[in-house]
């Protein structure tokens, strides 16, 4: 194999080249899921391996697109050599197709071809792991008799009886597909039979139910058009789901096509400009380091399971205005790169790994969470963006799916974008498999939430992006330009900060002044709430006048400072905390006695109130263990009657006596109903 | 193309940052002007906006779409965003595709589609579709003159904007001169309005500071447009200033001008009528009546045949006033304003129906250069006291305005600007008569407000202006249009609330610029840690994103 050839395919297959790498899903691994290769070792015995791996297999049929498939697919059927008037008979005579051919052979997926008439050989062992559209005759007669494999070719007309059993059942699906012999057997069939099965033939798969038919029994001996059908080797039905189905091979004789349509070129593309915002520091960083100073501060509870439930990260999302995905997607990431993790207490706050990753430059930490991306194993797409962790791993794993959308958007001309739709599309001729149901729509929010894509618009890659998937890290390091640490600060109490500012600016900056515009150079506005808000998470006004006049590349306007100066006066002179609950009077001496019984520990907050973290009911049994009585009030000053404490005879509470009753034995009980009985 | 050094940030949501102190910023911002409205300019960075209707009226005086992206593209810093290009590019490839002209057969209007399929689909609107008559021919379509404005401004709502080429009504000529010479601004300003009388000008809205001479633009223009004018001021005083000013500043005779007011009403070549005349109901008619019915003075926009309207204070129009510019589309209109900004957010209505911003000056470029009077804003804070503010505390919200800013406190504050000022001509200006009762009472000053008659609002602003008297306590009727050019210094005890334009009216009243160059000294006072202190900060917003920076000092430091 050709250098261009072997680069042509690791290039379509990166899962293979990023196994060959030591970081990809293909690598050998043990018992244990370690990994039995490393990079060092690597060579083509290895790649050899992969590729001959189920999986290897598997990884390269999942990139082929739908026109190399469905020629896969039609080459199994026809079990695994296929001529190309077969192909041209369904497909039309077009070039596409012997491009597809060519692709195959060049993914070791089918041979060069032995005979003249042979286009499309496969490889043996490839057919079986190649998704057919149903079930071929020759699987389904896996594991009937010899002898009543000899009736049904003679039926079919076979003039020479195979040896081997594969060869006769091989024959039969060879006979089938032949549109002489299917439609013989087709006017052969009674009315009945005969319309239920071209109605198969047309529609595929059906639920015997929808066939107006009673439930399937293979016993039945009163039988019926569908007995008829599977008595004569066209039809199968699965008994568990009560599905009626039409072999492959009988639906191709009688049609003489496999598939509907073959789309032999991508979907139309109208490329639309982007709302590329251009080289800057990407937003998620921010709201990285954001989610993880708020736990920081108070760390997130986590569940009795072990996980991060919707509420810690639903209540995160509510206070940075965004969606509880995009937040429960930094949690995903977060814990994937080890940033946060789980307290002895079980609580989720950030590890040490923190304080390194807040170290690397913006454009490797944001490498590091789309790395962490591709990898995920946590965070299903098809399901939405998460709002919960709970690390159990999604299958099949999601990473083909991203990794064929990124691949899907690295060819569209940049600069330029598609809708959702046309992306869902594009996705789905290049990687049939890789969407699923739910299409493209929660990878897409995943990039945005990313900033590999624009937050509005049209969805491609901007330009960062594309500096990061192709040159990486440093790509992107290279694309972002130089890291700034200045911003002006005006009048209007408006900041302007460059593209690239610096994380650590950024995320003092966020502190302090509320995000107006983020389309570019972003826009940010001091307000008097959000200092006061700063100062209440710990920064100080020195902190913050140190930073604005550190931060700021022209003189900081003196209204700006008094904001501040405003809020620094106005901070703490409100105060709250717990208390469990307080003792209030008018005489501050008998407040001053009650204090003085260090069992309640009351602490005096003014003349009159004093307050302790006991409940109401310790401290009035602390202060009466001391002589002092207090009564209990409610919230409105309100006398509460005496509760009834624990210990304390019902008598002394002023209710009416309750007339004690003897306990019943149980064995006298069960005496005097057996004796009752008689 | 693009440098870190270039004074642009193209950003992804059509605003456009200018950066003043880039070495080109001044060649950007001329470039920038012609398809971009300013939206804020505070002293570092400029903000302005890419909108439709900038584009399209970009591309009604003749701008391409390469002229705009090469601009956006040059003076940038970074890439712009292609969308921003491409959305460009777009909003100006779809002016003029379709037109409004004359339909010289049935003397009415046609609205012409170069693809008639574009009108077609605009035609599902049923609102469109009633003002759009039956179809002249393969790509022509019927429209009734009186309909012109309002199917403009539905058109411009679907964002296909109409290129009107269906002209103006000349109206009786009126042949005067200025007497005056305008300065280089106000003959910019005039010149973008009139568009070399092409009819892609002759309506718009000039934006300029108090003080900067709007009256003379007005004038200029009712000159370059040589047609009898109706001009619609805000009240009875600032009519008879824009009187005094036509017989000052330009050759009319005191019969070609005119007063239409509650008092007076001359109609003459050049008239001046009040928002108040014009909006003034007839007693006893039904709330549902005819406009014409309901408001009988609004007939005056038809009684004559003007060929210019010129609505000053544009900002305060009124809806009927609105309502009535909108059959008026056929005649020329002008707009002018110090402020743009209408508390009730209807810009866009007075941009649809008197036309787009055509000239807008920042204020502090007019102080560098010396039109204006610089002026420093300083916000002065007093406490409240112990007991006022427990009364504060326990008041309810729709009262706590009022306390604070009725402040006892402020008296004194008041007093010692007056004493630190003493020899310069001083404004007091106020919200709550009571206050301002009782401030005129303890400085011994002479009061006006609303109460007051006419006859002495005129005697006390010309005693004012004469030097008779260098105090004047006023309440808000001073806020617009009172011309008092030796005015230096304004003290603002109280206001409407947070409203940005009136903060930035009251120092318009101080900035005519002085006959010895000096400077004007604006105060507001506000009772600390209040909902008064809160609107402040509100109120300043407008100015400090005209550059204009605050002063924040105690009493006690005063």
């Amino acid at each position: 194999m050709s250098v261009p050839d072997l680069a042509a395919l690791l290039s379509r297959v990166p899962a293979v080249t990023e196994s060959l790498d030591g970081r990809g899903p293909l690598m050998p691994r043990d018992d244990g899921g370690r990994q039995t290769l490393v990079r060092a070792d690597r060579s083509l015995t290895h790649l050899g391996v992969m590729l001959s791996s189920p999986t290897g297999i598997q990884a390269v049929i999942g990139a082929l697109n739908v026109v190399e498939r469905q020629l896969l697919s039609l080459a199994v059927l026809h079990d695994g050599v296929l001529r190309r008037d077969q192909a041209v008979a369904e497909a039309g005579d077009h070039r596409a197709l012997d491009q597809a051919v060519e692709a195959l052979a060049g993914l070791l997926l089918a041979h060069p071809p032995f005979e003249e008439h042979e286009w499309l050989v496969l490889r043996h062992g490839v057919g079986r792991f190649v998704p057919l559209p149903g079930i071929r005759i020759y699987d389904a007669l896996q594991s009937l008799p010899g002898s009543d494999l000899d009736i049904l070719l003679q039926r079919l007309g076979a003039e020479v009886l195979p040896n081997r059993h594969e060869d006769r059942r091989r024959l039969v699906g060879h006979l089938l597909r032949r549109r002489d012999v299917a439609e013989s057997l087709l006017e052969d069939l009674e009315p009945d039979p005969r319309r239920l099965l071209e109605l198969l033939v047309e529609h595929g798969s059906q639920r015997v139910a929808d066939l107006g038919l009673p439930p399937f029994d293979p016993w039945d001996r009163r039988g019926g058009p569908l007995h008829d059908l599977t008595r004569a080797g066209l039809t199968g039905v699965d008994t568990s789901k009560q599905r009626a189905f039409v072999w492959l091979d009988v639906a191709y004789g009688l049609r003489q096509r496999m598939f509907d349509t073959w789309p032999l070129t991508p979907p139309a593309v109208d490329p639309q400009p982007l709302a590329d915002p251009g080289p800057r520091t990407p937003r998620v960083i921010r709201r990285l380091a954001m989610l993880l100073d708020l736990w920081a501060a108070e760390p997130a509870p986590g569940l009795a399971a072990g996980g991060i439930g919707v509420r810690a990260i639903r209540s995160a999302a509510k206070g940075f205005g965004v969606e509880e995905g995009e937040v429960g997607l930094l949690v995903h990431l977060a814990i994937d790169l080890g940033l946060l993790g789980q307290t002895d207490e079980g609580d989720w706050a950030p590890t040490p790994a923190r304080v390194d990753f807040a170290r690397l430059s913006p454009a490797r930490q944001w490498a590091a969470l789309v790395s962490a991306w591709r990898r995920s194993e946590t965070v299903d797409e098809h399901d939405g963006l998460p709002n919960r962790w709970n690390g159990e791993p999604a299958w099949p794993l999601p990473e083909p799916n991203r990794l064929a959308v990124l691949d899907v958007l690295s060819t569209l001309e940049e600069g330029t974008g598609v809708d959702a739709d046309t992306l869902t599309d594009l996705c789905r001729w290049r990687y049939p498999d890789a969407l699923g149901p739910a299409g493209a729509d929660a990878i897409i929010t995943a990039l945005r939430v990313l900033d590999l894509v624009p937050t509005d618009g049209p969805v491609g890659l901007t330009s960062l992006a594309r500096a990061l998937l192709a040159d990486g890290p440093d790509g992107a390091t290279s694309a972002m330009g130089a890291v700034a640490e200045q911003v002006i600060v005006q009048a209007d109490h408006s900041v302007i900060a460059p593209p690239s500012l610096a994380p650590s600016v950024a995320a003092m900056l966020a502190a302090v002044a509320e995000l107006e515009s983020d389309a570019g150079a972003q826009i940010w506005r001091i307000t008097p709430r959000r200092v006061a808000e700063a100062m209440a998470d710990g920064h100080t006004r020195d902190d913050i006048v140190a930073f604005l006049t550190e931060a700021s590349s022209v003189p900081v306007p003196g209204n700006v400072l008094v904001t501040v100066e405003d809020a620094a006066a106005r901070h703490g002179r409100l105060r709250t905390g717990s208390v469990s609950c307080y003792l209030r009077g008018e005489d501050a001496a008998d407040l001053s006695g009650a204090v003085a019984v260090s069992a309640a520990k009351l602490r005096l907050l003014s003349p009159t109130v004093a307050v302790s973290p006991l409940s109401r009911d310790a401290v009035i049994k602390a202060l009466r263990a001391r002589g002092v009585v207090a009564a209990a009030e409610d919230g409105d000053g309100a006398l509460l009657p005496p509760r009834r404490v624990s210990g304390v005879p019902l008598e002394e509470t002023g209710l009416p006596p309750v007339e004690e009753a003897a306990p019943v034995d149980p064995l006298d009980l069960a005496a005097e109903l057996l004796s009752a009985e008689g | 193309m693009t440098d870190p050094a270039n004074p642009l940030i193209v950003q992804a949501d059509m605003t456009v940052l200018l950066e003043t102190a880039a070495p080109l910023a001044g060649d950007a911002r001329t470039a920038l002007a012609r398809f971009a409205e300013m939206a804020k300019a505070p002293e570092h960075v400029q903000t302005y906006r890419i909108t439709p209707l900038t584009l399209w009226n970009a591309a009604a005086s003749g701008l391409t779409a390469e002229a705009a992206t090469d601009t956006l593209t040059r003076f940038a810093k970074f890439p712009p965003p292609p969308a921003v290009l491409a959305e460009v590019a777009e909003q100006i490839g779809r002016y003029g595709r379709l037109r409004l002209v004359r339909d010289f057969d049935s003397g009415g209007l046609a609205i012409v589609a170069d693809e008639p399929r574009v009108l077609e689909g605009l035609l599902t609107d049923d609102r469109v579709a009633a003002l759009v008559g039956e179809r002249l021919d393969g790509n022509r379509w019927a429209v009734r003159i009186g309909d012109r404005g309002e199917l403009k401004r539905l058109l411009v709502g679907a964002g296909w904007p109409p290129a009107d080429e269906a002209g103006y009504e000349d109206g009786a000529a009126l042949e005067f001169d200025m007497t005056a010479t305008p300065r280089p601004y106000q003959g910019d300003a005039v010149a973008s309005w009139w568009a070399d009388g092409s009819a892609a000008g002759g309506n718009g809205v000039l934006v300029l500071p108090c003080g900067a001479g709007k009256t003379i633009i007005g004038l200029a223009a009712a000159v370059q447009a040589g047609t009898r004018t109706l001009v619609i001021a805000t009240s009875v005083m600032a009519a008879r200033q824009w009187v005094n000013e036509a017989l000052d500043k330009t050759d009319l005779t005191p019969d070609q001008v005119g007063e239409y007011s509650g008092e007076r009403k001359d109609v003459r070549p050049l008239t001046v009528a009040t928002y108040q005349i014009l909006t003034w109901r007839q007693p006893g008619v039904e709330e549902d009546a005819e406009e014409e019915l309901a408001h009988p003075h609004l007939s005056l926009f038809n009684r004559e045949p003007w060929g210019l309207v010129v609505y000053d204070e544009v900002h305060l129009l009124p809806a009927p006033v609105f309502r009535a510019t909108s059959r008026i589309q056929a005649i020329r209109r002008l707009g002018l304003t110090a402020t743009l900004v209408r508390e009730d957010g209807r810009e866009e209505d007075v941009f649809s129906l008197i036309g787009p911003k055509r000239y807008d000056a920042p204020w502090k470029e007019l102080e560098a250069q010396g039109w204006i009077a610089p002026a420093t804003c300083t916000e002065v804070r007093v406490d409240m006291g112990e007991d006022l503010r427990m009364a504060y505390a326990q008041a309810k919200s729709q009262q706590r305005y009022r306390l604070a800013a009725t402040a006892p406190a402020k008296l004194k504050a008041v007093d010692r600007l007056v004493e630190r000022h003493r020899g310069d001509r001083v404004l007091v200006i106020g919200q709550y008569l009571d206050q301002l009762k009782q401030i005129a009472h303890h400085l011994d000053a002479p009061l006006i407000t609303g109460q007051t008659s006419q006859t002495v609002r005129e005697e006390r602003f010309g005693a004012f202006r004469d030097g008779d008297i260098d105090l004047l306590v006023v309440s808000k009727i001073a806020n617009f249009s009172i011309d008092l050019p030796e005015a230096n210094v304004a003290i603002q005890i109280s206001g409407a609330f947070g409203s940005r334009q009136e903060e930035a009216q009251r120092l318009g009243r101080i900035i005519r610029p002085k006959a010895d160059g000096g400077q004007a000294s604006f105060y507001t006072v506000v009772a600390r840690e209040t909902i008064d202190a809160t609107f402040a900060a509100n109120r300043q917003r407008f100015l400090t994103e005209q550059g204009y920076r605050y002063d924040i000092v105690d009493l006690a430091r005063l």
